[in-house]
């Protein structure tokens, strides 16, 4: 038996199990992490890319707080995009391409330079617990390990079966084992465990392709990095992505295969992302398009690896080489790892509890994958909270909950734990009910004073992030005293712009809210400032979409009395009038911790919150009046 | 009592009106009912008893002496209108056996009902939605034909019919707007900018027709009123009596007879009327008198319409014309009163001139020609028909059968609130505004109409519906 003194082991050097013992240990506590292959930390499983729309949202955050995606991400960017550039400034979202080998690396050297943090290889076949208590975990060789808190990080590896065609394959991913023991052993302490699915497409040897048939599409040339400690300037060369489709006849033979898919002949049972298609699916689905786009995508700078983005499938292998040769580009292709599924265990995520510390073992926590989410975003998001609660479980500090006015992993959280999931877990912008308030811009804004708080992020660091917060409010504040007076100078100067001459004066401000004008403009008509777009850009949607982020602030207060109304965690359902038997069973499953989590969990109709509020009342009443009675008690 | 319980218990509560009549009804709903009805009712077996069935039998107090008789109808769990196990109890009408029957079902364990909660119970039990516990309200309280036949529309559901199938449009444009946002990089064939306008406009034409029939359903709930006004001494009194069919106003030859306001209801053609007389306009020292002149005023501003009344052999007077500016931004129908006092040839003068001089200090009322004044005689009581036709007619735009009606006011206000949404929303999307701005404005809007139909939950707007129930309904 080992004796070591150790606070947190982490399992799984994933994505989530990263940012769950980094944050660990950079808490100060002795934190182990345990993986199964040391090779793989941070291994990119699928796409060689980090971000996107409302993931970028999450890395940003994580990276406020203390993250370490971010940085990674930076560092080994090799094409990087700002998507929905045309829309609002809510939802745009930053995505990079990475070198799935830098990035790697560059997560191993954290994790083996990160002081409180060691490393060990090896598989956990089960978990010590007595009492529903977790005291540590049992590897392979029967060596005991104890800890006063584990976070299971495991991903697609607990139970995992992979399927190429009707054949399968125990494992979690192409060259590593599947995990089995720790999902039995909880669904025999009554977890519920379900599967899900999930696919890769093939990735294919860059010297096989004809490149000329296919478009080359570069990356933006701007950098808006992901960590406010990154430069503003690319660290690696970029490189292109190239962009090509499917057509009639490769969906025919799709088509014509489908009884091969382990999907389509019932073999799969776990449910797969609607979200992230596979080939098979979108032409079952879309059956009317005849053309489905792939973007061809290099693994990296120095890797003769191609990622066929958009073409996740499970086909047998001869049939995927029939396929993706009738691919302009592809037609003498040669694949050198063939797209598969993976069928795996994960745990009913309303088993949790917000700061993801499960409900029915204390000191068991789980983040990730396991937890039926789908992304690396969401999952270094989970374990950051994971890892942070963890350690402050173990410290006795207070848990660390994001609200989801404050974050997408907040919303994130609070979905996964109030409403379950049925299929992988992906985050959307529009799963964020406060949105307008959620922009990437704001970031620093949201977060870093409860960064400071944490106590994560370097006080140096810290002090970046005022300085940025500041000098977005002098330049505010200047917009509004800056007044622009209407000589005919002026104002043939702003009919130049596009703009309409002004009547009066008017302040910066005022005039900024124009839609035909930008930040830009105001030098021109006399603004003086520092041209830093981590400031100018803030200030500039602060100022033109004020409006509307004056009305998110107020749906967000008035939702604050359903937030802030508790529910008893010892509620009986049972005994509350006029709830369904599917409302009493999801309500006692989910216990909600307020109204407003109640009136979220699906099949809760408004009635039943209505119902639990007159329950609460005399809830309420009671105490009071127990109270009431305590105080009559004669003392003489 | 133990307050968390509260709604495990059986309630009961007079269901009809208060006070003596031929039968008076007592309702119980709650898991006990059928319990305590059969200990009230020995006559009764527990085994024999089936739902929606009438037994005739004792009702007996805890000496085993009898009450009335009574019949009891029993409404099993689900079949039941709360949706709860109940039963309907007809005794005799007498006040004095009402309160005995309820005091005996006290004593076995059943509970005073609260205002509207039978119905609160039925909303709770998904039995019926909240636009239709609105409709049970105004079906109760419904006074005339037109009225009850759209509470009863309301309550067989097809407002909300309409309301759900706005909030399904409004969906399905939120939904497109969402998945061009999220999956904008995933080559998804979205929805085009144009059709998603035209949608929206269509839901907004739909709603504006509901907005626009909420004066219609308000009219038809509270009735349309109607003010008679004028000098004194000019026989509004005695217009008033013969609509109202009644002598409610007293009338004398004395001006100034009428010193305060007079109210009365009517029904016309399936119409309600509510019909105020008041006191003549003039400079007056008598204090009581001065009083109603204001009151006077202040019915004619909250009336629907004001019939100003005038003698035909006199003619609108420089005092007339004084009144009648204070009173021209309201609808009024000019009523030449006295008619049999002059010959046809002499209304005929009288109208054009009088037309005349309205178009001259008054053209915003609108009565241009001389078909806009009526001439009547008190006297005759033909001059109800007269009258009341006239003044539906005024109001005939009011399209009292479109199924689009809506009558309450938290429905009209939450319908323009969605209204003023979704106006918001085409002026953004021809903006080209961002997305998301977009579908905030659009949600605002979904959210009012789903407030409407209780699918998202208010806690103040269940109170407000149900406070206004009276007992045992």
């Amino acid at each position: 038996m080992l004796k070591l003194n150790i606070d947190v082991i982490v399992v799984g050097a994933g994505h989530a199990g990263i940012e769950a013992c980094l944050a660990s240990s950079r808490l100060g506590v002795n934190t182990l992490l345990i993986t199964t292959n040391l090779d793989r930390i941070g291994y990119m499983s699928c796409n060689p890319s980090i971000g996107g729309l409302a993931k970028g949202h999450m890395v940003r955050e994580i990276d406020v707080l203390g993250g370490q995606m971010g940085r990674a991400a930076d560092v080994t960017c090799i094409q990087f995009k700002r998507l929905n550039s045309s829309k609002g400034p809510a939802v745009r979202g930053t995505r990079t391409q990475n070198d799935k080998h830098l990035y790697s690396d560059f997560q191993k050297s954290a994790i083996e330079n990160q002081k409180n943090l060691s490393v060990i290889q090896g598989e956990v076949k089960k978990l010590i617990l007595i009492n529903k208590e977790c005291l540590g975990v049992v590897l392979h060789d029967g060596s005991e390990i104890f800890s006063k808190k584990v976070i299971i990080t495991t991903g697609t590896f607990m139970n995992g079966v992979m399927h190429v065609g009707l054949e399968q394959t125990a494992g979690g991913r192409v060259g590593d084992a599947a995990s089995v023991g720790i999902s039995d052993q909880l669904a025999d302490e009554g977890f519920v465990v379900r599967r899900l699915k999930t696919g890769t497409p093939a990735r294919l040897h860059k010297d096989s392709i004809d490149w000329s048939k296919t478009t080359p599409q570069g990356g933006d040339e701007k950098f808006y990095p992901f960590s406010f400690t990154s430069e503003r300037k690319f660290y690696l060369p970029q490189i292109l992505c190239y962009l090509s489709y499917t057509s009639e006849k490769t969906h025919d033979i799709i088509r014509a295969n489908l009884d091969k898919s382990p999907m389509y002949c019932g073999v799969i049972e776990g449910a797969g992302p609607r979200y992230c298609p596979s080939i098979e699916d979108k032409i079952t689905r879309f059956a009317d398009k005849v053309a489905h786009q792939t973007f061809l995508e290099p693994e990296g700078l120095t890797s003769d690896l191609i990622y066929l983005q958009g073409i996740s499938t499970s086909l047998p292998q001869n049939v995927q080489d029939q396929f993706l040769k009738t691919i302009p580009g592809l037609e003498n292709v040669k694949v050198v790892r063939y797209g598969y599924a993976v069928e795996y265990d994960f745990i009913e995520p309303t088993q949790i509890h917000h700061r993801l510390e499960t409900r029915p073992i204390k000191n068991l926590f789980l983040a990730g994958q396991i937890n039926g989410t789908s992304g690396y975003e969401e999952a270094a998001a989970q374990g950051f909270i994971a890892g942070v609660n963890a350690a402050h479980s173990a410290l006795e500090r207070p848990e660390f909950i994001l609200g989801r006015d404050q974050a997408y992993a907040g919303v994130l959280i609070d979905d996964l734990v109030t409403k379950g999931t049925r299929e992988p877990y992906r985050m959307f912008t529009s799963r964020a009910e406060h949105r307008l308030v959620l922009r990437e811009d704001n970031t620093i804004d949201r977060l870093s004073e409860i960064s400071r708080a944490l106590g994560i992020v370097p006080e140096k660091q810290l002090d970046r992030l005022r300085v940025i917060r500041e000098n977005r409010e002098n330049l505010h504040a200047s917009l509004r005293q800056k007044i622009i007076y209407p000589k005919p100078e002026v104002n043939e100067m702003i009919v130049s712009m596009g703009s309409t001459a002004l009547l009066k004066p008017a302040t910066a401000e005022e005039f900024l809210r124009r839609p035909e004008i930008s930040f830009s403009n105001l030098r021109s008509v006399g603004l003086e400032y520092i041209d830093d777009e981590t400031v100018t850009e803030a200030v500039e949607i602060q100022v033109k979409y004020s409006g509307y982020i004056k009305r998110q602030y107020e749906i967000i207060e008035q939702s604050k009395k359903m937030e802030n109304s508790e529910i008893p965690d010892s509620t009986q359902y049972l005994l509350i009038k006029g709830l369904s038997n599917e409302e009493i069973d999801k309500l006692s499953l989910v216990k909600p911790r307020t109204l407003g989590q109640a009136a979220r969990i699906s099949g809760v109709n408004p009635s039943a919150i209505q119902a639990i509020m007159v329950y609460l009342k005399g809830y309420n009443k009671n105490v009071r009046d127990l109270n009431f009675e305590k105080h009559k008690t004669p003392t003489a | 009592m133990d307050a968390t319980n509260k709604d495990e218990q059986t309630i009961c509560a007079l269901a009809t009106a208060a006070g003596s009549g031929a039968i008076s009804v007592v309702r119980i709903s709650g898991p006990r009912a059928l319990e305590i009805t059969l200990a009230a009712c020995p006559g009764l077996s527990a085994k024999k008893i089936e739902s929606h069935r009438a037994y005739l039998t004792k009702f007996k107090n805890n000496l085993s002496e009898n009450i009335d008789e009574v019949l009891v109808t029993y409404f099993a769990n689900q079949k039941s209108y709360t949706g709860e196990s109940s039963v309907e109890m007809s005794c005799h009408g007498n006040p004095l056996i009402v309160e005995k029957i309820l005091n005996r079902l006290y004593q076995l364990g059943a509970r005073s009902a609260v205002p509207g909660e039978f119905t609160y119970r039925a909303f709770m039990n998904d039995k019926i939605d909240l636009v239709q516990a609105e409709a049970v309200l105004s079906v109760i309280g419904a006074q005339s034909d037109s009225s009850l036949k759209v509470s009863l529309r309301q309550l067989e559901g097809q407002t909300s019919k309409q309301f759900l199938n706005i909030e399904s449009e409004l969906t399905w444009c939120l939904a497109h707007i969402e998945a061009s946002i999220d999956f904008s990089t995933e080559g998804l064939d979205v929805v085009d900018g144009r059709i998603l306008i035209e949608k929206i406009k269509t839901i907004l034409d739909q709603i504006e027709k509901m907005v626009a029939g909420y004066q219609s359903g308000k009219i038809l709930k509270d009735g349309l009123k109607i003010v008679f006004m004028g000098l004194p001494n000019v026989g509004k009194s005695s217009l008033m009596n013969q609509v109202v069919e009644k002598d409610k106003a007293i009338v004398t030859s004395v001006a100034g007879t009428t010193r305060d306001v007079i109210e009365s209801a009517t029904i016309f053609n399936g119409l309600k009327f509510i019909v105020s007389d008041t006191a003549g306009i003039r400079e007056t020292n008598d204090i009581v008198e001065k009083i109603g002149v204001e009151k006077s005023l202040l019915e004619s501003a909250s009336a629907d319409m004001s019939i100003y009344v005038f003698e035909a052999s006199v003619g609108l007077t420089p005092k007339d014309e004084g009144l009648i500016r204070t009173l021209s931004n309201q609808k009024i129908l000019f009523v030449a009163n006295k008619s049999d006092c002059v010959d046809s040839a002499a209304q005929s003068d009288l109208a054009q001139v009088t037309a005349k001089k309205l178009q001259g200090y008054a053209p915003t009322i609108g009565a241009t020609d001389e078909k806009s004044i009526l001439f009547v005689s008190a006297l005759d009581p033909a001059c109800r028909n007269q009258l009341l036709l006239r003044a539906t007619q005024e109001f005939k735009n009011l399209d009292f059968l479109n199924e689009s009606i809506i009558s309450s006011a938290r429905q009209f206000e939450m319908s323009e609130s969605a209204a003023r949404a979704i106006r918001q929303v085409i002026c953004e999307l021809e903006q080209m505004t961002g997305s998301e701005f977009v579908a905030q404005t659009l949600k605002s809007a979904l959210l009012s109409i789903q407030k409407i139909l209780g699918h998202s939950f208010d806690d103040q707007i269940m109170d407000r519906i149900f406070k206004e129930f009276c007992l045992g309904k």
